[in-house]
């Protein structure tokens, strides 16, 4: 069953369908993590929030925990 | 086929640059995920192309470096404005005194740079300690019309601006540009008020239209954001070799890691 959680607001983060990727500039459609729009005076424009940052920026994700073979429960033939 | 001859990193935008057609060809990838180029042979079928090898993998394969949708541990955002790295800060939080240039555009104004290998092997040689100051070639002040396409919070609290030509322009071309976090009152550095004042511009911007400056992520703007900026010229020696600046989307159109650093005013139009 959906419950609505009181005071959270649903993001308005959506990736309209006016996104033009193929204008100059524009950043790898894999990383557009939400799309705004804007008026301003007379313009509109589009802040388009991303994943990207500066490769040294970055600190590589922890490794996932190495699993411990089981024991072996089977038997062996 | 003539064997692949290993370059170091900083090495290979003068290499690109010296093969007929390539240097400003689309379709190129960043320089710094070069490894190795293979030249044309002499003769034979080798003779039609260039082999450029880089490190670059699509982002699902495995052992793919961190890149477009991919974020990993960010450090944590900065807070305030006040200035929290060390790199060249003396530089960075400081204004050249020379006449300013004008330029018409971005691509106008990395024509008039020195070359990179020059800067990396400068003499005296620039440092990234704290104490740095500008050296002859970054004695420059510009001013330039231009447009905001991407911009992002770095962790010393710099405003990272990637400020291209007009839309419209045929050679996309983009830099960086970057409001400096501030000094303390306490340090009574004579660029405080410029320098408030121009970050103070940018927030603004952001407060008037009802959102947030950028984060430590990238945010791009559709269509980019017209500016007037103006500015002291910096050369980044703590990006001169390995990665180089800028959203992965971006970077191989980011022929230079000089940049704009800081800038001293900012006019939205």
């Amino acid at each position: 069953m959906k419950t609505k959680t009181a005071g959270t607001k649903r993001t308005k983060k959506k990736k309209p369908a006016s996104l033009d990727q193929l204008e100059p500039g524009m950043p790898a459609p894999d990383s557009v993590t939400g799309v705004e729009e804007v008026k301003t005076g007379k313009r509109t424009f589009q802040i388009i929030h991303t994943s990207e940052v500066d490769q040294y920026e970055q600190v590589a994700p922890k490794p996932p925990p190495k699993k411990r073979p089981r024991k072996s429960q089977t038997r062996k033939r | 086929m003539a064997k692949a001859k290993k370059k170091t990193g900083s090495e290979m935008m003068a290499a690109l640059a010296s093969l007929p057609g390539l240097a400003n060809r689309p379709g190129l990838p960043a320089p710094d995920s070069i490894t190795s180029i293979t030249p044309a042979a002499p003769s034979g079928p080798g003779a039609a192309f260039t082999i450029i090898h880089t490190n670059e993998l699509d982002a699902y394969e495995e052992g793919a470096p961190l890149g477009p949708g991919v974020v990993g541990v960010l450090p944590a955002a900065p807070t305030g404005d006040n200035f929290q790295g060390t790199a060249r800060k003396a530089s960075k939080l400081s204004i050249s005194n020379a006449a300013p240039e004008n330029f018409k555009d971005v691509l106008a104004l990395i024509k008039t740079l020195p070359a990179h290998e020059k800067m990396v092997n400068h003499k005296p040689k620039i440092t990234t300690a704290a104490t740095s100051k500008r050296v002859k070639e970054e004695e420059r002040n510009i001013r330039i019309n231009a447009f905001i396409y991407a911009a992002s919070r770095e962790d010393d609290n710099d405003f990272h601006l990637i400020v291209g030509r007009s839309p419209t322009a045929t050679q996309e071309t983009y830099m960086t540009m970057e409001l400096s976090g501030l000094p303390e009152e306490k340090d009574h550095n004579p660029a405080l008020g410029q320098l408030k004042a121009a970050r103070a511009a940018f927030k603004k911007f952001f407060k008037d239209i009802g959102k947030n400056p950028p984060g430590l992520t990238y945010d791009f703007y559709h269509p980019p954001i017209p500016v007037e900026i103006h500015g002291s010229l910096f050369f980044d020696m703590s990006h001169a070799k390995g990665s180089r600046p800028g959203p992965p989307s971006l970077k191989s159109r980011m022929p230079v890691v000089w940049e704009v650093h800081p800038i001293s005013k900012m006019i939205f139009k």
